[in-house]
């Protein structure tokens, strides 16, 4: 049996993968493997593949996860074995998951009030799991982009899956994490920097160029050698409230997330100009009517922005500097090769794939590429030389491509002339061994991956989890030891219901849960809006009275109360702000939730921009800029709580002035 | 000799949108001499994405149909057509050509399947015509199925006789029967398009505690006949598929150790999800 929890594989891939996982999906459906999908809509991996569907709310799957477990302590439906030998901290848990340190019994009667899924559901898919070999896709790199793992209770989420896996045997034949995506048996040893590994100019800081890359090209260190940093999410409070204050997202290790941050750093500089490059802030983080405001704060006194379009928060720049598209410079890169922080994306695709991009034009009007940008900018400064190395564009396409294993199978000038290169399939006998499956059996670690470093383990190199015991840890010994009093991040997985949910207190005039996921057509900004084709589509953008306005999913049942029909013009709001979308009316969302996909590239306020309503659709104008927990950086921004009513215009032209809610 | 056709298996088309957007990356700006002038940017879908959703949460589906020229052999518009504007070549396609079609609104007015489009601005008729600038280049697919990743497109070429002998064993349909054109696009599981179900969840309360019932036996019938037998899953869920729209009523009984323990009428206008069926205690 495979289980798709928050994993919608057929929308969003891998993130970069495509649909070169599908096949191997639909492997599944013609071997007849029982497939579960656990999700509030009906995704479009359940529309092609089938199989039970279940619903829970927003921000309820923790709950659901602990009741599974709650059936298969109570009928002896997991490996004890295996827990004994592979886990730590379990009887802490299944007290809690039985209700005798707390008094509640985390029954499957108990989930349904706060997920809506008949206990009777619970119980059958509890007792299927734990009598089959059952394979866990969990959101990650399934992909549930924008799913259970990025609304307020995502960490607790994230850490059930892992203990209900744990219970049946993590890395025992048939019994392990993925979504038919990652793990195609590629040659791992052929080296190709990926995108976050660096590539030019010493981009050494925050990248996995350490980790081969600064061996194989050696480069001079121009980095910016400020070490203050503003914890993303609350970029626009560092600026308009001159402070603010996370925690540290560092792959080297699980600890590493246990460091403060704060801005502004002792004797350092507050920011007074923003470099903005690649895709909008607005439509693609959190609150973002925060973003506005701080564009307009007389405390951010210069703004650039270097962009191929003009999109989302181009707009809000004092200096616009137009880049150049791929088609107008030359470039080198693998097909999903992402490095650094993703060891070894381009598993998703069936074959590694390495591309020579030639430059199809010279860069129109006034427009130059992002290298040549920075290179005039630095020789302004007396840095040109120092930025570039002496070379040009083409010159560090070279330098890449010497410093990956091309030149052991093509010259430069074939890789020219062919465009790409595929990596030869690895022979069979010297395939990457299954994940996991090391630790279920108790050896070495054997797959090619460089985390945990030597120094991450507790005991012996690569023996063992990088946790401090070695095994799975079902009561955390870091977290007991970095904040052992947290209730919102206990030791043990527990369900909390987020403050911002159905009828909770602040929330009344609110009733509805907006689930906002990456989109399925576009990817972040990119392909959306700009008169692209995809306004064509109409699961993702429908015309009315000539403008091109985002599709928001409604049960029809929620949308009749509100006298909303198909394609009319609705407009979701709460306290953060409006935004102007066409409805769908459709069974596949979950009543009590409304759908639409994040990551807008229009922003259009009707008004005064960031306190009028924006019929672009940036959707996460509404989202709630929160961290999940105060004492780690993440993310809650994928649901929230919403109204939604008809929206007329000329009626309603000018809804009321929107004060900024933190 | 060998002709072109296309296949179209409704239960692989996910609305991924592909076909269509290759479609218009091959045409929009792009003129082919002789075969097509460039499609509109907007609002011009050669190959068109029909959904349907069929019942309701948690037991309901959404098939996806694509619908495109049918290079029918019998073709409407080219009987329509004045001028010989329309040519239907050797092997099978269809062909508008832009020049001679010129204001003849007529030829998109005559097509029943609405594949036909009528371009405003240029005065005249286009349609998906398979990529025929591509064929004759020595390309062995139109792009619409080389970008299908799910197998939801194919296209064949082989002799009529073939093509008929594939018809049968994969039991393909035509898209509109009752228009009798001889299309060359061929629906592979096109009920779960036309058709509709009926399905439910079966439940029982023991002792206070509400189970799914697993491996009921459930059988559907239709004035006196049986339409169908199937067997709950661990679920307690069941569905009858393939079942005639708007065909009235249904008497569904509910069997388990052999034991009829529930009987139920259905009156099917559309697809059912009749909900939980609680068993008797």
């Amino acid at each position: 049996m495979m289980v798709f929890w928050s994993s919608n594989p057929e929308s969003n891939s891998g993130a970069y993968g495509a649909l070169e996982g599908t096949i191997r999906r639909q492997w599944l459906k013609e071997a007849g493997i029982k497939l579960v999908h656990i999700d509030p809509y009906h995704n479009d991996s359940i529309q092609l593949l089938g199989g039970k569907w279940i619903a829970p709310r927003p921000t309820s799957s923790p709950a659901l996860a602990i009741a599974i477990a709650y059936v298969w302590i109570t009928e002896g439906l997991y490996d004890k074995e295996y827990v004994a030998t592979h886990t730590t901290g379990f009887d802490t848990w299944a007290d809690y998951v039985l209700g005798k340190s707390d008094g509640t019994p985390k029954s499957p009667e108990w989930q349904e009030t706060e997920t809506g899924v008949p206990a009777s559901d619970v119980r059958a898919l509890a007792r299927e799991w734990g009598t089959k070999k059952t394979y866990l896709g969990a959101g990650a790199w399934g992909n549930g982009h924008g799913g259970a793992c990025r609304n307020a209770t995502g960490i607790q989420w994230a850490r059930t899956m892992v203990c209900l896996i744990a219970m049946q045997g993590l890395g025992k034949p048939g019994v392990n994490m993925g979504n038919m995506q990652w793990g195609t048996p590629h040659d791992f040893q052929f080296y190709f920097p990926g995108y976050a590994d660096g590539g030019m100019s010493g981009d050494i800081h925050h990248t996995g160029m350490g980790v081969q890359l600064y061996q194989r090209m050696p480069q001079l260190l121009s980095i910016n050698t400020n070490t203050q940093v503003i914890p993303r999410m609350q970029l626009p409070e560092a600026i308009i409230d001159g402070k603010a204050e996370g925690y540290l997202w560092n792959g080297v290790s699980i600890e590493s997330q246990f460091t403060k941050i704060t801005y502004p750093k002792p004797g350092f500089s507050p920011v007074h100009m923003l470099y903005k490059y690649g895709g909008s802030l607005v439509g693609t983080m959190p609150s973002a009517n925060r973003y506005i405001e701080m564009f307009r704060s007389p405390n951010l006194e210069f703004v650039v922005n270097q962009n191929i379009w003009m999109e989302g928060d181009t707009k809000f720049a004092d200096i616009i500097l137009p880049a150049c598209t791929n088609f107008e410079r030359h470039d080198i890169s693998e097909w999903a090769g992402l490095g650094g922080y993703a060891h070894h994306g381009e598993m998703q695709l069936n074959h590694r794939v390495i591309t020579f991009q030639h430059k199809c034009i010279e860069p129109l009007g006034e427009s130059k590429s992002d290298v040549e940008i920075f290179r005039l900018l630095c020789e302004r400064l007396d840095l040109g030389a120092y930025f570039c190395e002496g070379v040009g564009e083409l010159g560090w396409v070279k330098r890449q491509f010497d410093g990956s294993d091309l030149p052991k199978h093509i010259s430069w000038k074939d890789f020219i002339r062919r465009g790409y290169f595929v990596v030869p399939q690895e022979k069979e006998e010297l395939r990457a061994p299954v994940s996991f499956r090391w630790f279920a059996e108790n050896r070495k670690k054997d797959v090619p991956e460089p985390m945990p470093l030597p120094s991450d383990y507790s005991g012996k190199y690569k023996e063992g989890l990088q946790t401090q015991s070695g095994k799975i840890e079902f009561d955390c010994e870091s977290l007991k030891r970095f904040d052992p009093d947290s209730e919102e991040r206990p030791s043990i997985a527990k369900y909390k219901r987020p403050e911002e949910s159905p009828n909770a207190v602040g929330f009344e005039d609110f009733p509805l849960q907006l689930i906002s996921p990456h989109p399925r057509f576009s990817f972040h900004t990119q392909g959306d809006g700009k008169d692209s084709f995809l306004n064509d589509i109409a699961d993702h953008r429908v015309r009315v009275d000539g403008y091109y306005y985002l599709v928001a999913r409604m049960n029809p049942l929620d949308a009749e109360e509100r006298g909303i029909k198909d394609n009319d013009l609705v407009r979701l709001h709460n306290e953060r702000g409006a935004v102007i979308c066409a409805a769908k009316l459709t069974h596949r969302i979950l009543r009590g939730v409304v759908h639409a996909y994040g990551s807008s590239a229009v922003y259009d306020p009707i008004g005064e921009p960031g306190r009028s309503a924006d019929r672009g659709g940036c959707v996460n104008v509404l989202s709630s800029p929160k961290s999940q927990i105060k004492k780690a950086h993440s993310m809650s921004a994928s649901c929230c709580q919403i109204n939604v009513d008809r929206w007329i215009e000329g009626e309603m032209a000018l809804p009321e002035q929107q004060e900024r809610v933190a | 000799m060998d002709k072109w056709n296309l296949i179209v298996d409704v239960a692989k088309c996910t609305n991924c949108n592909l076909c269509t957007l290759a479609n218009q990356d091959e045409h929009v700006d792009n003129e082919f001499e002789g075969y097509a002038a460039p499609m509109p940017r907007h609002d011009h879908r050669w190959i068109e994405i029909r959904g349907r959703e069929r019942g309701d949460g948690p037991l309901m589906d959404v098939t996806y149909l694509p619908v495109m020229c049918q290079h029918c052999d019998d073709a409407p518009c080219i009987a329509a057509a004045e001028n010989d504007a329309i040519t239907k070549r050797p092997d099978g396609i269809v062909v508008i050509d832009p020049v001679k079609a010129k204001g003849q609104k007529a030829i998109a007015d005559a097509c029943p399947y609405g594949a036909v489009i009528w371009n405003e601005k240029l005065d005249i008729p286009q349609h998906w015509f398979f990529d025929a600038h591509l064929l004759d280049s020595g390309w062995t697919e139109p792009r619409c199925t080389q970008v299908c990743a799910t197998g939801a497109l194919t296209a064949v070429k082989v002799s009529d006789q073939e093509m008929s002998a594939i018809k049968t064993r994969e039991g393909l349909e035509e898209l509109q029967p009752e228009s009798a054109t001889k299309p060359r696009v061929h629906y592979k599981n096109l009920s779960l398009f036309t058709h509709d179900f009926i399905g439910g969840t079966v439940i029982k309360t023991t002792e206070g505690v509400t189970d799914c019932v697993a491996g009921a036996t459930l059988r559907l019938e239709r004035a006196g006949s049986v339409v169908g037998d199937g067997v709950s899953d661990a679920y307690g869920e069941f569905k009858f598929d393939g079942l005639e729209p708007n065909s009235g009523i249904y008497r569904l009984s509910i069997e388990v150790d052999g034991v009829e323990v529930k009987r139920l009428d259905v009156n099917l206008t559309a697809s059912t999800n009749i909900g939980r069926i609680e068993l008797a205690a």
